[in-house]
């Protein structure tokens, strides 16, 4: 018998919408907590969560920050039971691979604007990788993280003004070398 | 010109604070336009949003540049699967059980307060809502919504139901992750649902309860009584069965004429 019309099994309209994010939820968790095999559990969990309440998904909305707000939701009960993760370091970072800014010419390594970004508080940087990382709307990150447009907006301009400032420090380091 | 100097500097002070947002393109047209317009002559503040749209750019490829394992992902879809297959049969028969009761009830309590003055239409949508509301039915149809034009269809295929039962919608159901498809048929006994839910392969009906045999078809009949819940495998689908046929057999009748119909309709307008 046929599938009826207009009706794609639930599990499949999951993993087809949901499934391709696994690499932007595993990178703010992996930024959040520094542990690869924390930062996996974390997805994982969050792929639990929100295939149990995937029928509170808004077909036609953004489906990565809805995983995005369950991510949040996971990780920081996960913080509030255990604090230690905090302090593992950092073990993910791949192999060293040269970053060229296009029009300074000026290199600047891959893990130094990483850790440039992990030395930004975590909460200004949540809101600078959604917004500038992963583009979502101001409107969707204060929707996201339940905090006002204006928190947004002010959070942004400070994580922005901070990393400019190292940024741009760094490649005055660079050119001084 | 120390006047017109300020002016410069203002605009550029102000360029500048909104150059982020305009990155992001979260400002107005207008405004969008009076910063470009500004662009075109101000190569200091060109320099500075070309420089900020570099370090997005370094931002985003050092940050892009880090993948998720791919035995993460096979996790995840495992995780799924495992739910869906976690499902307990009684769940589902609990909230089919629950449908048709409140059905029932909702069907006496019409009878009861003489209710049935209303228009056939008004009823028919009554039972519809409460037959509906039960299952979290999703995607409620609007007219030219896939679903109803599946509706159409099948009513189209369908012809004369037997006992003067008639489909009164079709709805997208879900029960805590599980999908189903969901026809209720209303006739002169009262009402039938068909639940169909895809099934894998692997999947086998329920072990427990009798079986009975329908034209060859076997039939688990999963709660037996004024409410009857059944159960049957197709090579596609589960199908469940609730039907207030006030007795086994009177379901498993009304099954009998209203389930084969259904099927060769879905395969017709397939």
């Amino acid at each position: 018998m046929a599938i009826p019309v207009g009706h794609e099994p639930e599990r499949d309209r999951f993993l087809r919408e949901a499934l391709p994010h696994t690499d932007v939820l595993y990178r703010m968790a992996l930024r959040t907590c520094r542990d690869s095999h924390l930062a996996q559990d974390l997805v994982q969990e969050t792929y639990k969560e929100a295939w149990k309440s995937f029928k509170n998904y808004q077909p036609g909305t953004n489906c990565k920050a809805w995983l995005f707000k369950i991510l949040m939701r996971v990780t920081q009960h996960h913080s509030r039971q255990n604090q230690r993760y905090l302090s593992v370091q950092l073990e993910d970072v791949p192999e060293r691979r040269l970053f060229v800014v296009s029009n300074a010419q000026e290199r600047i390594e891959r893990e130094e604007i990483l850790e440039m970004v992990n030395r930004i508080p975590q909460n200004y940087r949540i809101v600078l990788v959604m917004a500038d990382v992963e583009s979502l709307s101001y409107k969707e990150i204060a929707e996201t993280l339940e905090i006002p447009i204006g928190t947004v907006m002010s959070r942004l301009n400070r994580a922005r003004g901070l990393l400019r400032e190292r940024f741009l420090g760094q490649l005055g380091n660079t050119q001084t070398a | 010109m120390h006047k017109i100097r300020k002016l410069e500097t203002v605009e550029c002070t102000q360029v500048k604070r909104l150059l982020d947002d305009f990155l992001s393109d979260e400002l107005s047209i207008e405004t969008n336009r009076q910063i470009l317009a500004h662009l075109e002559f101000c190569p200091d503040c060109s320099e500075e949003r070309r420089q900020r749209a570099d370090i997005r750019v370094t931002l985003k490829n050092a940050w892009e540049s880090v993948s998720a394992p791919t035995e993460l992902q096979q996790r995840i879809e495992a995780e799924t699967r495992t739910k869906r297959n976690s499902l307990s049969i009684p769940f589902r028969v609990a909230a089919a059980l629950l449908i048709t009761v409140l059905s029932v009830v909702t069907y006496f309590s019409l009878i009861e307060n003489d209710l049935f003055h209303l228009t056939e239409v008004q009823v028919v949508d009554h039972y519809r809502q409460i037959a509906f509301d039960h299952l979290r039915c999703t995607g409620r149809p609007t007219d030219d919504s896939p679903l109803a034009l599946h509706q159409k269809e099948i009513e189209a295929q369908l012809g004369q139901l037997p006992g003067a039962y008639s489909l009164v919608g079709i709805m997208d159901c879900n029960v805590e992750g599980a999908s189903f498809v969901h026809y209720v048929f209303r006739g002169d006994s009262g009402l039938l649902s068909l639940m169909l839910e895809a099934r894998d392969e692997n999947q086998l009906l329920p072990t427990k309860g009798a079986t009975v045999n329908l034209s060859g078809t076997e039939i688990r009949m999963i709660h037996e009584g004024p409410l009857v819940v059944a159960s049957l495998a197709t090579p596609g689908y589960f199908v469940y069965i609730v039907g207030d046929g006030f007795d086994s057999e009177g379901t498993i009748e009304l099954t009998r004429q209203l389930l084969f119909p259904v099927r060769e309709a879905l395969i017709a307008s397939s």
